[in-house]
């Protein structure tokens, strides 16, 4: 019905118009193509050379460029505040003709090499600043030291050492080196919580005695070759050095940051190199001989007489041959509905589309979910808040065509919201008492009150959405010819539940009886498959007690009214407590707005993920189970794809 | 203890088991959920509701807590007029709640954790991932019916 008819389509060229056929179908995005090595068997195509894999390293190198330059400028773009911003992620426009003229536009490998020439620098220099830090930390401990580095080579007879000592060992350390070895001297320098730095000097007859003593008491000896100043005075170089550093590396900054204006350019360039990398990859499905290439691919019947145009002003010779899906064929599945359903194929998308021969469930989960997202939501105001917010970002965000269309399925989940608020006086959850009597003659009831109303309305209208997934069944059964099937299965289970219902609430006596002969219905019928009598009542028995999982279904539906009194009750709690502190003199009204904008906006969004997981739950758990079968794969035409642009048809064509 | 106390005490219990599961749920997944945005900081949008699933438990805690101060008048101090009885069945009315609530907040904790990881692999399957701890949620809204029932039984009683 609503799954789009498809036909395969074979197209045999000569490999000098490869790249022109290509490019075409690629612009035109009207063939899903599929890998013809999964379905022509190599000995049907003995001369092909099947395994073509075409060479993308080229197009690879290009690319990890492009991110290399994206990445090197993103850390200095400014950036967007707001939760907003890091749920959706915004795209640069661009049209068609631009995105073409993208690579003669930028000087790519120009600024490719300027980011890695600055990026290299800007380690060297990050190293550098690394090590004078470190440096800096080992010269701390010697700053009172005022002797020059470089004298730390020793004369002819004296030997100077420094070094950390543990606190504890310092004074018999300092009393055993001045008592053994009397041409020697020891002063503690500085010293911190654990060590004592110390300054040694020592005659070199006595080099081995001190070495013992050194070890004795753990003595770990500092150096610091390379330098000759005096620690006071490396102190202070290094700092010069720092001013240096970060002197450049603010230089570099600058000029990444002028970059910044590049990003969207560059963006651009990596889908355009993305999407010609696409093209080459895409051969790999084909079949190849010596001077011929083949393509198979799924099209809409639609498209047909559009590719053919295209392909007939190519070049004569391409052969195009087009063909119904077999039995074995899976054709990929394209979701036709009119424009005001569409915002619910989101929901069976998400799901898994359905089998190529299977109904398409949109339409039928269309209003249930429409209705049940204004039950969870249950508020006129907060419908419109809804409403409002979903448009207003759909026209101001740049964001995907998926993204859109799911602003889209929220903005109608606020408009019926709105609808099931004016039913149960929900105005912002004011309290119904102090309504106008206008908007009380429209209420049907109030859920604050007639509690037991909600459930019951809540499950009833389970029993019409589970009824209506088994009706559906029954109709595909018809519509296959499977009629035997609609009656004895569905047909009877229909009765079974509506009578039985019927029977439950009104107590008729032809209730009672419809009950009854569906019941029979079910024992005698929903064995059928089994030549044995006996069996086959056992099989129908035991699908009678398989008939108790309705009543689960059933009550599941009850989560909306639990949903819908949420929603209701936090926001009463938020008014009460906005008018406990209007009590408050002066600032109390202050207060009030805070507590009401923010309290109701967070009802808002709490709500809002219960009011789309719920009915989204109900729609797969309790529905899609009675009749629907996924397993179709989604259609995908070769085409261009762009992951941070949205390509606008150009003005200049 | 008076009617009076024993309403509060059931209005405490359905908060804080409601809020405690909520609370160790929405931990679990949470922690989860960093581990994976320290890697791959674009996939907030679909782990974000992952995050906040385990979360309503907490909101049905407290509704059942509003619901016993808005029905016996607790606010307006209209709890002294409570008898034992009634206060004892009131506290009652509210432990279908307080367990299960705050029981299915830590499971779907955990649930969603998993389904955290499908977001993590193949993140174009994030509207399934968000099915799953779903499922466990149907235990928590039953839960909250009957103490709702319950309570009105209560209240149409009194």
């Amino acid at each position: 019905m609503a799954v789009a008819r498809m036909k395969k389509i074979y197209l045999i060229a000569h490999s000098s118009l490869k790249s022109h056929i290509v490019s075409s179908l690629h612009q035109q995005g009207l063939l899903h193509i599929e890998n013809i090595e999964d379905t022509i068997l190599k000995n049907n195509l003995k001369e092909s050379t099947v395994n073509n894999v075409p060479d993308l390293n080229e197009f690879d190198l290009i690319l990890s460029k492009i991110n290399f330059v994206i990445d090197f400028i993103s850390p200095y773009k400014e950036k967007k505040k707001g939760l907003l911003s890091g749920l959706l992620k915004e795209k640069v426009k661009l049209s068609s003709y631009e995105f073409e003229k993208i690579e003669e536009k930028l000087n790519f490998e120009h600024v490719y090499r300027e980011c890695e020439t600055l990026d290299v620098e800007l380690n060297k220099l990050n190293n550098k600043l690394n090590n004078l830090t470190n440096l800096e930390e080992n010269l701390k401990p010697w700053v009172n030291l005022k002797i020059r580095l470089a004298d730390f080579k020793g004369t002819k007879y004296v030997d100077l050492l420094i070094g950390k000592i543990a606190n504890n060992f310092f004074d018999k350390f300092k009393e055993e080196t001045e008592k053994d070895i009397p041409e020697s001297f020891v002063d503690a320098v500085s010293s911190d919580s654990q060590n004592t730095n110390v300054l040694l000097v020592y005659h070199k007859n006595n080099t081995s005695k001190i070495n013992s003593i050194l070890s004795k008491y753990n003595f770990i000896s500092t150096a610091f070759p390379n330098l000759s100043r005096t620690p006071n005075e490396e102190i202070f170089h290094i700092h010069s050095q720092y001013k240096i550093i970060n002197e450049r590396k603010s230089e570099i900054e600058e000029r990444a940051t002028k970059m910044v204006s590049l990003m969207p350019d560059f963006l651009a360039l990596y889908d355009f190199f993305e999407n010609k990398r696409r093209k080459k990859e895409i051969e790999e499905k084909f079949a190849h001989t010596k001077s011929s290439f083949m393509v198979e691919g799924w099209i809409e019947e639609a498209g047909i007489s559009k590719l053919e145009n295209i392909m007939v002003n190519i070049s004569s010779e391409i052969e195009i041959d087009v063909f119904d899906p077999t039995e074995e064929d899976k054709p990929p599945i394209v979701l036709k509905n009119p424009k005001i359903i569409q915002p619910f194929e989101v929901i069976t998308r998400l799901f898994g589309m359905p089998d190529y021969n299977e109904l398409d469930p949109t339409p039928f989960l269309a209003p249930f979910f429409f209705l049940f997202f204004g039950i969870a939501m249950g508020d006129f105001g907060y419908g419109l808040v809804l409403l409002i917010a979903c448009l207003w970002m759909k026209k101001k965000l740049e964001v995907s065509k998926n993204t859109k269309s799911f602003f889209d399925l929220i903005a109608y989940g606020g408009f019926a919201s709105m609808i099931v608020g004016v039913f149960t006086g929900g105005y912002f959850a004011i309290d119904v008492k102090v309504l106008p009597e206008f908007l009380k003659s429209l209420m049907l009831f109030d859920p604050m009150k007639d509690i037991m109303i909600f459930l019951i309305l809540s499950c009833a209208l389970g029993v019409i959405h589970v009824c209506f997934g088994v009706a559906i069944e029954g109709y595909d059964n018809i519509r296959r010819g499977n009629i035997s099937d609609a009656v004895f299965d569905q047909g009877v289970v229909l009765l079974f539940l509506l009578s039985l219902v019927a029977f439950g609430a009104t107590g008729n006596s032809i209730a009672k009886w419809l009950a009854i002969a569906g019941t029979s219905g079910i024992i005698f019928f929903h064995g059928r498959e089994s030549k044995n009598i006996l069996s086959r009542i056992g099989g129908g028995l035991y699908s009678l007690y398989g008939m108790s999982s309705f009543i689960g279904d059933f009550l599941s539906y009850a989560r909306l009214m639990a949903l819908g009194l949420a929603s209701v009750l936090i926001g009463w709690v938020i008014n009460v407590l906005g008018l406990m502190v209007l009590d408050i003199p002066v600032i109390g009204i202050f207060f009030m707005a805070v507590i009401i904008i923010f309290g109701h906006g967070l009802n808002i969004v709490i709500n809002l993920l219960g009011a789309f997981i719920h009915p989204l739950r109900l729609q797969y758990v309790e529905f899609f189970s009675k009749f629907y079968d996924d397993g179709g794969k989604k259609y995908k035409p070769f085409a261009v794809e762009t992951k941070h642009l949205i390509i606008t048809s150009s003005e200049m064509d | 203890m008076t009617g009076f106390q024993w309403a509060l005490l059931g209005a405490t219990v359905a908060t804080v088991g409601g809020g405690a599961g909520s609370a160790m749920g929405i931990t679990y997944i949470a922690n989860v959920s960093a581990g994976i945005l320290s890697e791959d900081p674009e996939k907030f949008g679909g782990l974000l509701p992952l995050c906040a699933i385990p979360g309503t438990q907490g909101i049905y805690g407290f509704i059942t807590a509003v619901l016993v101060l808005v029905f016996f008048g607790l606010i307006g101090g209209g709890g002294n007029n409570l008898t034992t009885a009634q206060g004892v069945q009131i506290f009652i009315a509210c432990l279908p709640v307080a367990f299960s609530c705050c029981i299915s907040a830590i499971y779907q904790g955990l649930t969603s954790a998993g389904a955290a990881g499908m977001v993590a692999k193949r993140v174009e399957e994030a509207g399934k991932a968000l099915i799953l701890p779903a499922l466990v949620e149907t235990y928590a809204a039953l839960s909250l019916i009957v103490s709702i029932l319950l309570l009105l039984s209560i209240k149409a009683a009194s």
